[in-house]
């Protein structure tokens, strides 16, 4: 009950905010229209979808605010997390760009522990082969690195979160070639993400990363459906100092269901991933790996199997107000315009293994075990996305968990869990 | 309720009758029990010989890290037997080394379900770090057990980490629910540990209020009913203990405790010079109560014995209890200690363990009963030959432990030490006991 108020509650709020916005959208048609008549005509305030300062062509800083505020429900209740109604992310920022050929972004979450996210300069010189640097997400996972505002479900896929890298610090080369049927991303980072570091774990040491992103059939035909079918496929090495520093299994619930592993050695990382997204629909599908070596690890101080960790998942969306998916939904008659806003089903199947390839040895749960028993789970997700107009964006997902290993599952002794989460999400 | 506490007195009657049975030497004959598949570990005739496996890093680790509780995974062998998939860790109080740690050894720590001999779920490695001659632990535990108490069975261990011996250990049975099982016959009953930390406030059995949390899980740490550890019967006990009028005091005590018992088990510690125990010098300590299944009553089950015989042949039979200024002092001993009948319980109780200490122990060869002065070097009472028998199985593999805190000297003198206790202790208590009854 106090999740429904607060929801309507948040609801009204969110839906006040970009009334406030579409009036000052508004006024500001005529900005854009001065815009362009006079680019080099020093600083100005333009109000183009969000607030802007704008130098001609030489500076422009976009003020951003992104707000997410989530209502949760557990099942079984008892010994759940608690239920609640919390801000899921409250992130202020500028982006924008300067001498023609420097991007930059910089975002800052409202928050007291790790609050930066993305703080990096981008050089555009050349559209082929631009150079960025700072802080930013290492080129691994097609869900990983879909933004958080752009999310077709409210919580990542598990591969996504928890075997992803996430942003860190370093320098990466990207751009497209062949006609835009060839997108690439290398670089160097100090380590393997956010994703992997956590309590005393310090992750990965200094990582490579590439990723490489095809459209196959864009160079055969670019009137089939099929042009736009993207395939990927990334990799990241590093090495992982010595230690209880393996990745992490954290169940929805956020409890973890993988035993701390000592791993000492190459962390790799492989990934392949598919994406199509033909009008209205879209499917999406990825397969990550990441191997942990455990030299010196054994009980004999000798050298144990490879920690591996996998997942993947296959998802699906569909528009069912007919709105094309590609390059991000936008509604055609969005609410108080005519319209209702868009909207869009979603469904998701993801798996998630933790273990270690050592037939014929006895499975055991002891962190220097030479066959580690496995655990893992699987995700069903089903979710409704109501895009109310460019800035609100309503999310309603269910998800239902399922643990390998009930003695590992938030609650021991039973292996099924289920949450649902509505999400209200404001950006600027 | 009336009913369901005095159902449970009843049962912990028939617990406490049937272990005094159990020590009887002339029980009647029983049906065999199966054999117990944990004796042979616990064989206190033999040296054990325990081997651990596990990664160097993590000994290292576990002894540059001696105060913290962290687990590591282990190999353990005894004889032909090895278990895998176990965990081990630091553990003690005051006996915590870094350069010899105590153990605590988990076989179900990875597994749940796994088990030693098919029954131990864990057992303590004890460093002796406490006790230059490093038998007064096993000593006064097989005096309590003679007296009739649950106390753990303890046997010697040469250990050995990664094939290098690692010292002299004492293997000690822990107190959970396979102990509670062989020694009463039940285990669903709440068992709590009294944990006490050098750190922590003195504690004396004061009442600190009717909040349950107040008593557990500090001071009573559970053992067993972690999850709902159901301090309410700790609280009502503390409180009549400290509360209940003279005329109340033993009758409503009863529901919870049996004083006898009570004066029995302090009594057995009195005489075993015990400095860290029921009537310690610093607080209470080291002790388990279990509280019997279905029953408000609970019983009590010793535990470290390192700093028994510290007080010497001429510890006082009054110490800590006369002896101090009345806020130190245990407050259920203050109340017990006033009634003629329950002081009587105690006093007979020093006189039974000093003819039980004194008393030379019959051979095969020597059936016929014995007169002779438990003082007399030809024929020693039952503990300075335990004493002699322990000294004569350990002097060779403690001398060789490096790792032990102690010199060699100082293991020496501290066997004299013991012997000197042995032979004075009981003729000293029995002097006290009849001169305060004269």
């Amino acid at each position: 009950m106090v999740i429904v108020t607060r929801s309507l509650s948040a609801l009204a709020c969110l839906l006040l905010l970009p009334l406030a916005v579409l009036a000052q959208d508004g006024q500001n048609v005529q900005d854009k229209e001065k815009e362009k008549e006079g680019e080099s005509k020093g600083l100005r305030f333009v109000w183009n979808r969000r607030p802007s300062l704008r130098a001609g062509d030489m500076l422009r800083v976009d003020f951003r605010v992104k707000l997410q505020e989530d209502g949760l429900s557990f099942s079984p209740k008892s010994e759940a997390p608690e239920e609640s109604f919390v801000f899921a992310r409250r992130r202020i920022g500028i982006q924008g760009n300067f001498l023609k050929v420097f991007e930059y972004q910089v975002e800052r979450e409202l928050t007291r522990e790790s609050p930066w996210r993305d703080v990096f300069l981008n050089f555009r010189y050349f559209r082929d082969v631009q150079l960025q640097a700072g802080r930013f997400k290492v080129p691994f996972s097609l869900d990983q690195l879909t933004g958080e505002m752009d999310n077709d479900f409210i919580h990542r896929s598990r591969i996504g979160d928890l075997l992803a890298p996430g942003r860190d610090v370093g320098v990466m080369a990207h751009g497209r070639v062949l006609g835009r049927g060839l997108s690439y991303q290398g670089g160097v980072f100090r380590h393997d993400g956010d994703n992997s570091r956590f309590g005393h774990n310090p992750g990965a040491g200094r990582t490579v990363a590439g990723r490489i992103v095809v459209t196959p059939l864009r160079l055969v035909t670019k009137d089939s459906p099929l042009a736009d079918l993207e395939t990927g496929f990334a990799m990241t090495g590093g090495d992982v100092p010595e230690g209880l520093n393996a990745l992490r299994g954290v169940s929805i619930w956020d409890t973890r269901f993988s035993s701390d592993v000592y791993v000492k050695g190459r962390r790799l990382r492989t990934g392949v991933e598919e994406n199509w997204e033909p009008g209205p629909f879209s499917v999406k599908s990825e397969y990550v790996r990441v191997s942990d070596e455990r030299r010196e690890q054994g009980l004999l101080n000798d050298d144990l199997p490879k920690l591996l960790s996998r997942g993947w998942y296959v998802s699906a969306t569909w528009i069912v107000t007919g709105e094309k998916k590609a390059g991000g939904i936008e509604p055609s008659r969005p609410l108080f315009r005519h319209g209702a806003g868009a909207i869009e089903i979603a469904g998701r199947y993801d798996r998630i293994r933790f273990g270690s390839n050592a037939p014929g040895e006895e499975p055991e749960t002891n962190p220097r075990a030479v066959n580690l028993a496995e655990n893992g789970e699987g995700i069903w997700a089903a979710g409704v996305n109501w895009y109310v107009n460019h800035w609100v964006k309503i999310q309603v997902n269910s998800m239902r968990e399922a643990f390998e290993d009930i003695d590992r599952s938030p609650r021991p002794g039973r292996a099924r869990f289920w949450t649902h989460i509505v999400r209200f999400q404001f950006v600027l | 309720m009336r009913l369901r506490t005095l159902g449970g007195g009843f049962v912990l009657a028939c617990l406490v009758l049937l272990n005094a049975a159990r020590t009887a030497a002339q029980s009647p004959p029983a049906p065999e029990p199966p054999p117990d598949p944990t004796a042979g570990f616990f064989n206190d005739d033999v040296i054990q010989e325990v081997r651990l496996t596990l990664n160097s890093k993590d000994w290292t680790a576990l002894k540059t890290n001696f105060q913290s509780n962290t687990y590591y995974p282990c190999q353990f062998t005894w004889q032909s037997v090895t278990l895998k998939n176990i965990g081990i860790r630091s553990r003690g109080n005051g006996s915590r080394s870094g350069t010899k740690p105590g153990l605590r050894v988990d076989f179900d720590h990875y597994a749940p379900g796994q088990r030693f001999q098919t029954v131990l779920k864990s057992v303590v490695l004890r460093n002796n770090t406490q006790d230059a001659s490093m038998m007064h632990e096993r000593l006064a535990m097989k005096l309590l057990a003679l007296m009739g108490f649950p106390a753990p069975r303890e046997a010697f261990a040469k250990l050995y980490v990664n094939n290098t011996y690692a010292g002299l250990y004492t293997i000690v049975e822990s107190i959970d629910k396979p102990f509670l099982t062989r020694n009463l016959g039940q285990n669903d009953g709440f068992l709590y540990e009294y944990d006490y930390d050098f750190n922590d406030e003195p504690y004396h059995f004061e009442y600190r209020g009717s909040d349950p949390a107040l008593y557990s899980p500090k001071p009573f740490k559970p053992s067993t009913h972690e999850k709902d550890p159901d301090a309410k019967p700790i609280e009502a006990m503390i409180k009549i203990i400290n509360e209940a009028s003279d005329n109340d005091f033993v009758r409503r005590m009863s529901d919870y405790l049996d004083l006898k018992s009570f004066m029995t088990y302090v009594g057995v510690e009195n005489f075993l010079g015990e400095t860290d125990g029921m009537l310690g010098d610093w607080a209470i300590n080291n002790f388990y109560m279990y509280r019997v299944e279905h029953s408000t009553r609970s019983l009590l089950i010793p535990w470290d014995r390192s700093q028994s015989f510290t007080g010497g042949p001429g510890f006082s039979i009054w110490h800590n209890i006369f002896d101090i200024p009345a806020q130190s002092r245990n407050r259920l001993m203050d109340r017990a200690v006033k009634f003629t009948d329950l002081l009587d319980v105690y006093l007979d109780t020093l006189l039974k363990a000093a003819e039980l200490a004194s008393k030379p122990v019959e051979t095969e060869a020597d059936a016929a009963p014995s007169h002779t002065s438990a003082a007399d070097p030809q024929n020693p009472g039952w503990l300075e030959t335990e004493i002699l028998r322990e000294y004569q199985q350990i002097r060779a593999i403690a001398r060789a432990d490096s790792f032990k805190p102690y010199t060699n000297d100082e293991f020496e003198q501290a066997f004299e030490d013991l012997l000197k206790f042995a032979r004075e202790r009981s003729g000293f208590v029995k002097d006290e006991v009849h001169k305060f009854r004269r």
